[in-house]
């Protein structure tokens, strides 16, 4: 997608180089770094503030899923699968994103509890290196939302 | 004077990522959880661009939301981009049929947003 005209956003006046560890953490979660921060405009402020929100649902979605589905919600149950879909794909963790997909279509059938049960095994096996990727990613995100501030 | 969009959409986060990648590109940004007050937002300023959910809980989703738009004279110029997910191309041709300029599949890039959007207002 060719970046749109007129607009300052791949700043060649801010440029920046990836720390190698944060290369490395996005490839354990299979994510091309370079190439997903191209499409977020080279925006790591950006995207490091939408992996952050990512990254707390990781922790919260299981527990809060669990208990719409116990108290037979389903509605918000697949609402809520569907908004995590949404967003990990946006961050490029396609793995759970079609690991969600795949629980928001079952959500109000028998094989619920096993597309779920898949989906908090991935999230619990990206969770490290999502973490090491944020962590990684956050003084690069500052150093640019202070510059884009600034300009 | 920068363009004005409209964001309606009910996840929050999906609507804080719209927000925020608009205004780096020099848009005034407003925002709407539902379509009813995405309506009444509309009542009261016209915007350059409506981006709309087609899939929002409440009474009015999308494409209702849409027609609604279509049918007042006072929108005429507005234009707008229907957001749906990718695996939901139904929502495709409904868009269409109740209006809709352009259509974005979700998940979408902030380039892709940024690009559709400026392609068209």
């Amino acid at each position: 997608v060719p970046a749109p005209s007129g607009l300052r956003l791949n700043a060649p006046d801010h440029p920046f180089t990836l720390p190698e560890s944060a290369r490395a953490a996005a490839a354990l979660l299979g994510i091309d770094l370079p190439l997903l921060l191209d499409s977020f405009c080279d925006r790591v402020d950006l995207y490091e503030q939408v992996l952050r929100g990512v990254a707390r649902e990781t922790v919260t979605l299981p527990d809060q899923v669990r208990a719409l589905m116990a108290s037979n919600d389903l509605d918000a149950a697949r609402r809520c699968l569907h908004t995590f879909k949404g967003l990990t794909g946006t961050v490029g963790l396609q793995q759970v994103s079609q690991l969600a997909a795949v629980a928001e279509k079952a959500v109000a059938t028998p094989q619920s509890g096993d597309t779920q049960d898949a989906l908090w095994q991935a999230l619990a096996v990206a969770q490290p290196p999502l973490f090491a990727l944020l962590g990684n990613l956050k003084p690069l995100a500052r150093q640019q939302a202070a510059q884009f501030a600034s300009d | 004077m920068s363009k004005s969009v409209l964001v309606v959409e009910d996840q929050a986060e999906i609507r804080d990522l719209i927000r925020l990648t608009l205004e780096m590109g020099g848009y005034r940004v407003s925002e709407a959880a539902d379509g009813e007050s995405a309506l009444q937002m509309a009542d009261k300023a016209l915007f350059d661009l409506i981006l709309l959910d087609v899939r929002m809980p409440g009474k009015m989703d999308g494409l209702a939301v849409c027609e609604a738009l279509k049918r007042d004279q006072r929108h005429r110029r507005t234009k707008i981009v229907m957001l749906s997910a990718a695996d939901q191309s139904t929502d495709l041709r409904a868009g269409k049929t109740a209006g809709a300029d352009k259509y974005l599949t979700k998940p979408f890039s902030p380039r892709q947003l940024l690009s559709v959007v400026a392609a068209t207002v």
